[in-house]
């Protein structure tokens, strides 16, 4: 699986760091930076809990485009 | 009324999912761990009432591995379609099993007589006989539980 690095890069504008991210969603740390380093498939349900608190919406953060 | 002995689950999804993946690992370890010693003492001759806990314990496991899986209509993780052919070369396998078990624990070192052969072959055959009959129950009951889960009903809003 691909990293991430929209994901990060929605945090970074936020100004947010992993832990925030993590306590914001009801998650672990070591879940988001998972996620981030494309190591774990977040279920929908994270997704969207993510994507609220980033303001951002499921597309801008987890859709890949077709190469 | 609340359950007292409910736990709130405080795990994220990945860590549950990683807890899942754990506890996987250990019932399946400890299901061939079973395995591996009724086999070990079977083979050694030891009276059965020794590892009686173990055998109850190993077909306990087998049995709610059995009933869970059909009645969420799962066969294998790397086979959904089980026909009469794989079922029958499954049961050719458990029944190699038997004879080589048969022919070690009958004979010892003197396997290669032939004496210890048409005992072995008989368990052997009569294994293949009872896995493929069970083996061909559990895939209609399996495919019977699919058909009913499959044709659940839409939910109409």
């Amino acid at each position: 699986m691909a990293k991430n690095l929209k994901l990060k890069a929605a945090r970074a504008q936020k100004d947010m760091t992993q832990a925030q991210l993590a306590q914001a969603v009801g998650a672990t740390r070591q879940t988001i930076n998972a996620i981030e380093k494309g190591e774990y498939n977040p279920t929908i349900r994270l997704c969207r809990a993510i994507c609220r608190v980033l303001d951002k919406t499921l597309d801008e953060l987890f859709w890949e485009e077709e190469e | 009324m609340r359950n007292p002995f409910h736990m709130q689950n405080k795990l994220d999804e990945m860590q549950t999912q990683k807890l899942l993946a754990i506890n996987s690992r250990g019932f399946w370890g400890a299901w061939a761990a079973l395995l591996i010693a009724i086999i070990v003492q079977a083979v050694a001759d030891v009276p059965l009432e020794q590892y009686m806990a173990e055998w109850v314990i190993f077909m306990l496991m087998c049995v709610y591995g059995l009933e869970e899986y059909l009645r969420n209509g799962i066969w294998t993780s790397f086979d959904v379609k089980p026909n009469a052919k794989t079922n029958a070369l499954w049961s050719v396998l458990a029944g190699a099993a038997v004879i080589a078990f048969t022919l070690v624990r009958n004979s010892r070192q003197d396997w290669w007589q032939w004496r210890y052969w048409p005992g072995a072959a008989i368990g052997g055959v009569f294994t293949f006989v009872l896995t493929f009959v069970v083996l061909q129950v559990g895939a209609w009951l399996y495919y019977r539980r699919r058909d009913t889960l499959d044709q659940e009903k839409e939910d109409p809003e």
